[in-house]
């Protein structure tokens, strides 16, 4: 008998090999109107939670900054403005779709000067060590395969005093507001998804990731183990999100 | 209690979006800003336990919750001291008899409510943009008007009220008569000196002459 290693894709467990390929189907179908369900699905609020994300990063001119899973680029057009003509921006995302809309979308704002964009995946990240004065990883880590894997090579690519910031959903601190949000994620959410991006079963599974992401302390010891050091967490609207924060020596 | 960081920055945002479209309405405080480029002042309301962070940029001001970096000027006290300083007609002297701490250089920070200060929105040219020259003209004279007329009727009621608190009511002395007595306090204060000067003098010429006049000579009465 052959011993598989298996992880878990919402709440079913796959094969580890499979959960890219099956995370990447849901994406490609998502990735059209990506930002309208994220705006329809969070009222708008993921949107201060990126600019909290933004602030904490304390990203400055000149900076080189990694933006991985960044999607259509959300945080990656407010750090190429920051960062500004003498600093760099790589826009890093493992599905092609999602990569393809957020490049079009920063062009189309006049954002390319100091911009990237790379396919790549981040429990291997193509860049060499001590490359960047910050990552960020936004809603991305939950759907990773190996988590302990990607921090790793997340903190391998980030300079020496480099930051490490994950904004990811968490688990809401009170226990109303908890059931409150498990009974909207699971009725309302795929609702929403099969009515705005005729896509009922990929917003199922958003919804059942999000369950399965490790926990506030949990993730902030995974990296620990990784290696970053002075490790915290904000948690954002009860818990609901929450954004890790941890520092490279 | 600490503020959600998500409201928090919602109210941060929702300042910044309506401070930066005053702004825009007057380039030429836009302008002055531009001079104070990438300068943060922190602003710690410490009643509230709350702390938010201006940064300024060519292209507007930025309000952030969270800021690592080095900041340019540091402003702490309780929220009371903050509204004084606000209310005040002259802020720079209020600003240094308040409760409010600076850390920092406090120069930047004084050039910015100058800045501030002198902000001249053209609301005219704005509405212009939405509605279209000859509404927004006719809205802008008709504002203007209201204005002028505002004013006169403050002027006209503080008159009023000044009148009949002086001369109907005699509830408290006009300005005039209140110089006038302070000037009269004044005169008779010097008065009472110069009188006080004048006896003293006289005081000290007595005790000299009497110092001077020679003991009575007793010799004749013993022949």
């Amino acid at each position: 008998m052959t011993d598989k290693k298996t992880t878990d894709f919402g709440y079913q467990q796959v094969d580890s090999d499979a959960k890219a390929g099956m995370v990447a189907q849901v994406f490609h179908s998502v990735a059209g109107k990506y930002d309208l369900m994220n705006d329809l699905m969070s009222a708008g609020i993921h949107r201060l939670w990126k600019r909290f994300t933004i602030e904490v990063s304390g990203v400055r001119k000149g900076q080189r900054v990694l933006d991985i899973a960044g999607g259509t680029g959300d945080l990656a057009a407010k750090f190429s403005q920051i960062v500004a003509a003498d600093g760099m921006v790589v826009l890093a995302d493992i599905n092609e779709s999602m990569l393809r809309v957020g490049r079009d979308r920063l062009m189309d704002q006049g954002l390319c000067e100091n911009l990237d964009f790379v396919q790549a995946d981040a429990q291997h990240l193509p860049f060499p060590d001590n490359s960047f004065d910050c990552v960020t990883i936004a809603f991305g880590l939950r759907n990773v395969t190996d988590k302990n894997q990607a921090l790793e090579s997340m903190y391998r690519v980030l300079k020496p005093g480099g930051r490490l910031l994950v904004l990811e959903f968490s688990k809401p601190a009170n226990a109303l507001l908890s059931k409150a949000y498990d009974a909207y994620s699971f009725n309302v959410l795929p609702k929403i998804g099969k009515l705005v991006a005729g896509d009922e079963d990929s917003y199922r599974y958003l919804a059942e990731s999000i369950r399965m992401h490790p926990g506030q302390e949990e993730l902030k010891a995974m990296m620990e183990s990784a290696g970053f050091r002075r490790c915290e967490y904000y948690n954002m609207t009860g818990g609901i999100v929450a954004l890790h924060k941890g520092i490279k020596d | 209690m600490k503020l959600d960081p998500t409201l928090q920055v919602a109210a941060l945002a929702a300042a910044e979006l309506a401070i930066n479209q005053a702004l825009r309405l007057d380039p030429l405080t836009c302008k002055a800003l531009a001079e104070l480029d990438d300068r943060i002042f922190a602003i710690r309301i410490s009643d509230l336990d709350l702390e938010l962070f201006i940064q300024i940029r060519a292209s507007g001001i930025v309000l952030l919750s969270h800021f690592d970096g080095q900041v340019t000027t540091r402003i702490s006290g309780p929220i009371k001291a903050y509204s004084q300083v606000l209310t005040s007609e002259d802020k720079a002297s209020t600003l240094i008899n308040s409760e409010l701490k600076l850390k920092g250089n406090s120069a930047p920070l004084i050039r910015l409510q100058e800045i501030l200060a002198d902000l001249d929105l053209d609301w005219e040219a704005h509405m212009a943009a939405i509605i279209g020259d000859v509404p927004a003209h006719l809205l802008g004279q008709t504002a203007r008007r209201l204005s002028k007329l505002g004013s006169r009727v403050r002027q006209a009621f503080l008159r009023h009220l000044e009148e009949y608190i002086h001369e109907e009511g005699r509830l408290s002395p006009g300005q005039l008569e209140v110089e006038q007595f302070y000037r009269d306090i004044h005169r008779l204060n010097v008065d009472t000196d110069r009188v006080a000067a004048r006896i003293d003098k006289l005081k000290a010429r007595i005790a000299s002459r009497s110092a001077q006049k020679p003991a009575p000579d007793n010799s004749h009465d013993q022949h």
